[in-house]
């Protein structure tokens, strides 16, 4: 496994003009790594040997492990954000948009899971930009959401007094799912593919009842 | 048949755990508050695990009891729903110090131990909820679903909505009145919009 991170991936950063393109070329090695093996048994050293590059530059760029988990992280969410809400544009009722949101989400989700064991390592105090990335996840998967019922309200499905509330609610209904499904099966080790799948077939179950239920009610408001 | 001096102990042991949590509690007190001879204690519960696995089954017992008792009040899915929410949040605030959640060297093992008691209470909390869906669905009040399958989303979806209240505060003292009102009125919220869902189905489990 550790060779075929060494193959094919030679830089050589002098073609390379601007500093933008260098950072987007670590980051992407980086993926490769901390989606392989994750944040506490990924080095930085192996970074910069996959991209024949030296440490010193390495730390030009990223000044810590986790600055470089960070950019990663923002990496991973945007191309999320951007894949989701192309896909959610095509939808023309808020159940076949909230069914492409959740597809696509569970589809990164499996892809990179083994990249989001930072809890190891940091425990409970995540570190400032770490965070960030955090609040920007949930932030963009509430705009998704927020598109979801504007697609539902513009079909004439239901109205909705309170947008902001009723996206966030949904939201928090549909990760805490996540929650309870991974708290009480995971035993140390990765989640099964079975566990993901179970967890998204009842995401859509939970999905198709909210926004039924919008139909006939509005979300009180919540203080 | 009750044995009273077992009752006793850990009724003791609800007391010290939910005041002061399970870690900073040790056997020693337990016995000393009810003059219980160490041996005594010993022979009834072998180790500090088995006395908290005995304890989390007596107040799954209350809770159960408690919420009965509520439920007999109320006859419509909606009330139904509340009472269980108002019971749990009762019980959450009640004994949050013992919650297994905290980050404490003992809390995995605590957690294994509890795995089985908190096991049989989902079970049962679900096998409640899909009664009451079931009733529901005879007085026509949502439309013919799988209540079993039902019930336990609908118990995952509101447990789920607590973890990002309480999230934040991990590792801190024990969260308040405060948060505990504001996940109850997420947990209302939802409430309405899933049971007004529930009306959205035919008989055959298919969208209206």
């Amino acid at each position: 496994m550790y060779y075929s991170f060494r193959k094919g991936i030679i830089v050589n950063f002098d073609n390379v003009e601007n500093q933008d393109r260098k950072k987007d070329l670590i980051i992407d090695a980086a993926l490769k790594r901390f989606a392989h093996f994750g944040l506490s048994k990924t080095t930085m050293t192996e970074i910069a040997n996959d991209l024949s590059l030296s440490k010193a530059l390495l730390y030009y760029y990223f000044p810590d492990k986790i600055s470089l988990y960070s950019a990663v992280l923002k990496n991973i969410i945007d191309t999320m954000d951007a894949e989701m809400r192309k896909d959610v544009s095509g939808a023309t009722n808020s159940q076949e948009a909230l069914t492409k949101c959740l597809d696509k989400r569970q589809e990164f989700i499996t892809k990179y899971y083994n990249l989001l064991d930072f809890t190891k390592i940091t425990g409970a105090e995540l570190p400032g930009n770490l965070m960030c990335m955090f609040v920007k996840a949930k932030d963009s998967e509430l705009m998704v959401l927020k598109t979801v019922l504007e697609i539902g309200i513009s079909a004439g499905e239901f109205e909705v007094d309170n947008l902001d509330e009723t996206a966030a609610l949904l939201k928090d209904a549909l990760s805490g799912i996540y929650f309870t499904v991974l708290k009480r099966h995971t035993k140390g080790f990765f989640p099964e593919k079975e566990q993901f799948d179970s967890i998204l077939r009842r995401q859509k179950k939970l999905g198709e009842i909210f926004l039924k239920g919008l139909e006939v009610t509005t979300v009180s408001t919540i203080s | 048949m009750i044995d009273r001096k077992r009752d006793l102990i850990v009724e003791s042991a609800i007391k010290r755990f939910s005041h002061f949590g399970i870690q900073k509690t040790t056997m020693n007190e337990i016995a000393d508050d009810i003059s219980v001879t160490q041996p005594s204690l010993y022979h009834y519960f072998p180790d500090k695990m088995s006395l908290v696995v005995a304890v989390v089954e007596k107040i799954m017992a209350q809770y159960f009891s408690e919420l009965e008792g509520m439920l007999e009040k109320v006859s419509l899915l909606e009330d139904e729903l509340l009472a269980i929410l108002i019971c749990r949040k009762k019980f959450i605030g009640r004994y949050f110090m013992l919650n297994l959640t905290e980050s404490s060297p003992e809390a995995g093992s605590v957690e294994n131990a509890c795995y089985g008691v908190m096991e049989q209470a989902r079970v049962k909390e679900a096998a409640l909820v899909s009664a009451l869906f079931s009733k529901a669905v005879e007085r026509k009040e949502i439309a013919a679903i799988e209540t079993h399958k039902m019930s336990k989303l609908y118990l995952d979806t509101i447990t789920g909505l607590s973890v990002f209240e309480l999230i934040p505060l991990k590792n801190k003292f024990s969260p308040g009145e405060k948060e505990f009102n504001s996940i109850l009125e997420k947990q209302k919220a939802l409430s309405a919009v899933f049971i007004a869902g529930l009306k959205a189905y035919d008989v055959h489990g298919n969208l209206l």
